[in-house]
C-alpha cells in the first residue's frame, strides 16, 4: 500500500495531496475509534475484576472500617488497618468447623475423582474400541440422559440415598456422582482419534485390551484426562445442594456449604461481612490458582463439553 | 494362449464385480477391518484353547464371551447408572402422579392422579414456602434478560478485542478471571457490594453501589435487604449472571472471530462497507452458529439458576423464597420430604426447558447462516 502511494507521488502531485488528506482523516478516525475501543475494554475489565478486588479488601477491613458511611477502597489505618485476624477468626475461631470441612472436601474430591476417572476410562474405552452387542443402544441411552435436567435425578436419588442409610456419610457424597456422561463422551472422542491401526498392531503383538488401554491409550490421551480430573475436582469443590440435602449435620458438609453460612465476630450476634469475605477468599483462592496453572486444560475441557465441574 | 485369455477375462469380470460391490473406498476399508478383527479374534482364541475341533461348543461360547468382554468394561458405569440415572428418570415420572407422595413417611396412602401438577401450578400445596408462579417468573426474568444482554455484550467485547493488538492478551486474561469461581462465594461478594448495613434502625453504610450512585442513608436504594422491591432483587441477580456468564461467551466468540476468513473483510472494504455494516452484515452472520449455540446453552443453564441466588440472598432465597427460582422451588420440596410435588415440579421444569429448546432450534434453523 505504502509503496503504491509513493509511486503516485511522482506521477500526480495533485492526486497525492488529496490522498494525503484522506489518509490523515482516516488516521484521525482510526485513532478516535481506538480510544473508544480501549475505554470500552477497560470499563469491562474493571467490571470483571472489581468484585475480586472488593472481596480481598473487605476481608482485610475491621468491622468499624466496613461500617463507615463512605467505604474505603482499602483498609484505612485510622480504623485499624489490615485485619489479618479476620482470617484467623474464620479458620480457627468459634465460627468454624473449617478443618473438618476442608478435610471432607479434599477427601471426597480426591476419592471421587480417582474412582470416577477409572470408571470413565473403562467405559469410554469400551465404547470407543470394543465391539459388544447393544453398544450403540447403550451409548444412545447415555447421550439421551444428557438432555434431562439433573434436578430430576436429585428428587429420586435423595430417597434412594436416604433409604440406603447414607445420610451423613462420605458415601452419599461420592457414589451418586461417579458416572458422568459428559466425561465419558469427552474421553470417548479422544480415544476415537487414536488410529485404529495402532490397536490392530498391538493386538497382533498379543497385548490384552486392558494392557493396550493402560500402556497406549491412557498416555496418549493425558491432556483430556487432566481436564477431566480438574473439572471433577472443581465440581466437588463447588458442589452445594446435594451435601446440603443429604448431610443435615454440618460436620459432614463441604466447603460451599461452609461459605454460605453466617459468620459472626466474637461478642456479636450480627452477621459479619468482613468475615464472610475472608471465607469467600479462602474458597476462591485455590480455584484461582488452579485456573492460573491449568488454564489450558480447563478451557479445553469446558469448550469441548460446555460444562465446568 | 486361449487359456490365458480366458483367465484374463475372468479376472476382468471379477474385478468388475468387485468394483460394483464396493466402489466405495471406505466400505472396502471397513470390510478389511472386519476381516482383520475376526482373524485377530480367532488367533487369540486359538492360543487360548488348543483343541478347537473337540470343543466346538465351548469355543463358540468363548468367542461369544470374548465378544461381550466390552460389557465387563462398562459394567461399573452401567450398574451405577441403573441406580442413579435410569431408575430416577422412571421413578420421578411415576411419583409425579402419586398424589402427595411421601416415600420416607410410612403412613402415606397411595393415590394416583394429576393433583400434584395442579397444586404445584396453582401454588396451594399447603406447605407454605416457595410459590411456583413467583419462582417461575423470577427464573424467566433472570434468564431472558441476562442471557441476551451478556451475549450481545460478549459479542461487542470480542469484536473490540479482535480489533486491537496492544494489550490484547492482558485484557483477555482479565476478562477470563470470573470464569472459574464459586457461585456462593462470589454471590456473597455481590451481596456485600449492594448490602445496606446498620444496627437496629440506624443505617451505618449504604453499600458501595449506593455510594457510587450518590445515595446516602436518607435516599438509598434498597437492593437486597428486608422489604426490598422484587425488581431491585432481580437486577442484582441479573448483574451477577452477566458478570459470571461473560467469560465463557467471550472465549467462544473470540475464537470464532479469529477463525473468520479475512478475505470477507477485504472484499467488504473494497466495496466501501462501513464498520458497522461489516459487523452486522458479515461478522454476525458468519459467527451466527456460535451465537445461537451460546443463546441455547445460556437459556438452558439460566432456567436452572440456583446457587448464585443462594449466594446473594441466603438459603431461603430472600425472607421466604421471594427471589426463589424453579430449581430452588424443587429443592424446597425435597427438603420437606414432599417428593410428589418435587417430582411434578421437576417434570414441569423439564417440559419448559424442552419447549424453549425446541423454539430455539426452530428459530435458529430459520435465522442462522451455516
Amino acid at each position: 500500500m505504502e509503496k503504491s502511494n509513493d509511486l503516485q507521488v511522482m506521477n500526480n502531485s495533485e492526486f497525492n495531496l488529496d490522498a494525503n488528506k484522506e489518509k490523515k482523516k482516516e488516521k484521525v478516525i482510526v485513532t478516535i475509534r481506538n480510544v473508544f475501543v480501549y475505554i470500552f475494554l477497560t470499563l469491562v475489565a474493571i467490571f470483571s475484576f472489581f468484585p475480586f478486588y472488593w472481596m480481598i479488601m473487605t476481608s482485610l477491613k475491621s468491622e468499624a472500617d466496613f461500617r463507615q458511611a463512605v467505604p474505603g477502597f482499602f483498609p484505612r489505618a485510622e480504623f485499624g488497618g489490615f485485619q489479618w485476624s479476620n482470617y484467623a477468626n474464620v479458620l480457627a475461631g468459634r465460627n468454624s468447623v473449617f478443618g473438618q470441612i476442608l478435610f471432607n472436601t479434599v477427601f471426597v474430591g480426591i476419592f471421587s475423582t480417582v474412582m470416577s476417572l477409572i470408571i470413565t476410562i473403562l467405559t469410554a474405552y469400551a465404547l470407543a474400541r470394543m465391539n459388544f452387542s447393544g453398544k450403540n443402544i447403550l451409548f444412545a441411552l447415555m447421550l439421551g440422559t444428557m438432555m434431562i435436567p439433573g434436578e430430576m435425578f436429585t428428587v429420586t436419588n435423595y430417597i434412594t440415598a436416604s433409604r440406603l442409610g447414607w445420610a451423613n456419610t462420605y458415601v452419599a457424597l461420592i457414589v451418586p456422582f461417579l458416572v458422568s456422561i459428559y466425561y465419558i463422551y469427552l474421553l470417548r472422542n479422544a480415544f476415537m482419534q487414536i488410529p485404529e491401526t495402532l490397536y490392530k498392531a498391538a493386538k497382533v503383538d498379543g497385548i490384552t485390551d486392558m494392557g493396550y488401554l493402560v500402556k497406549v491409550m491412557v498416555p496418549l490421551t493425558a491432556p483430556t484426562l487432566i481436564s477431566i480430573t480438574l473439572l471433577k475436582f472443581i465440581g466437588t469443590w463447588n458442589s452445594y445442594i446435594w451435601p446440603r440435602l443429604i448431610n443435615k449435620q454440618r460436620a459432614w458438609r463441604l466447603l460451599s456449604n461452609w461459605v454460605s453460612g453466617g459468620f459472626t465476630q466474637a461478642g456479636s450476634s450480627e452477621p459479619s461481612n468482613t468475615l464472610k469475605m475472608a471465607a469467600a477468599c479462602i474458597t476462591s483462592i485455590p480455584l484461582f490458582l488452579l485456573f492460573i496453572f491449568f488454564r489450558k486444560y480447563i478451557m479445553h475441557g469446558v469448550s469441548k463439553s460446555g460444562i465446568k465441574g | 494362449m486361449e487359456d490365458k485369455q480366458v483367465r484374463d477375462e475372468s479376472l476382468a469380470v471379477e474385478e468388475n464385480l468387485d468394483n460394483q460391490e464396493m466402489d466405495n473406498q471406505e466400505l472396502d476399508d471397513q470390510k478389511l477391518d472386519d476381516q482383520l478383527d475376526s482373524l485377530i479374534e480367532e488367533a487369540v482364541l486359538e492360543t487360548e484353547s488348543q483343541k478347537p475341533r473337540q470343543k466346538m461348543r465351548l469355543e463358540s461360547f468363548k468367542r461369544g464371551a470374548y465378544h461381550e468382554q466390552g460389557w465387563l468394561f462398562v459394567l461399573p458405569a452401567v450398574l451405577l447408572m441403573c441406580v442413579f440415572t435410569f431408575y430416577p428418570i422412571i421413578n420421578t415420572f411415576v411419583s409425579a402422579f402419586k398424589v402427595g407422595y411421601k416415600p420416607l413417611d410410612s403412613a402415606y396412602e397411595l393415590k394416583w392422579g394429576f393433583e400434584n401438577f395442579v397444586r404445584v401450578l396453582r401454588g396451594d400445596t399447603g406447605t407454605g414456602g416457595a410459590n411456583f408462579a413467583r419462582c417461575f417468573w423470577n427464573t424467566l426474568a433472570f434468564t431472558f434478560i441476562s442471557v441476551p444482554v451478556s451475549t450481545l455484550l460478549a459479542l461487542l467485547i470480542s469484536v473490540a478485542l479482535n480489533s486491537i493488538k496492544v494489550l490484547q492478551k492482558a485484557y483477555q486474561t482479565i476478562f477470563f478471571l470470573p470464569y472459574l469461581t464459586n457461585a456462593l462465594a462470589m454471590g456473597a461478594v455481590f451481596a456485600t457490594l449492594f448490602n445496606v448495613v446498620g444496627t437496629g434502625n440506624t443505617v451505618e453504610t449504604v453499600g458501595l453501589i449506593n455510594v457510587l450512585l450518590g445515595r446516602t442513608a436518607d435516599n438509598y436504594i434498597n437492593w437486597i435487604n428486608l422489604g426490598s422491591d422484587i425488581w431491585a432483587n432481580r437486577f442484582v441477580v441479573i448483574i451477577y449472571e452477566i458478570w459470571s456468564g461473560l467469560p465463557f461467551k467471550i472465549l467462544i466468540l473470540f475464537s470464532a472471530l479469529q477463525n473468520v476468513n479475512k478475505q470477507y473483510y477485504d472484499a467488504a472494504k473494497v466495496d466501501g462497507a462501513s464498520k458497522s455494516t461489516i459487523l452486522w452484515k458479515i461478522t454476525v452472520p458468519l459467527i451466527s452458529p456460535m451465537l445461537s449455540y451460546l443463546l441455547i446453552t445460556g437459556i438452558m443453564g439460566g432456567m436452572k439458576v440456583y446457587t448464585a441466588v443462594v449466594g446473594l440472598f441466603g438459603e431461603s432465597m430472600g425472607q421466604e423464597y421471594e427471589v426463589g427460582t424453579m430449581v430452588g422451588y424443587l429443592y424446597n420440596y425435597i427438603e420437606k420430604g414432599e417428593t410428589g410435588y418435587a417430582a411434578a415440579g421437576s417434570l414441569i421444569l423439564f417440559g419448559i426447558i424442552m419447549i424453549i429448546t425446541l423454539i430455539n432450534l426452530y428459530v435458529s434453523k430459520k435465522r442462522v447462516h451455516y
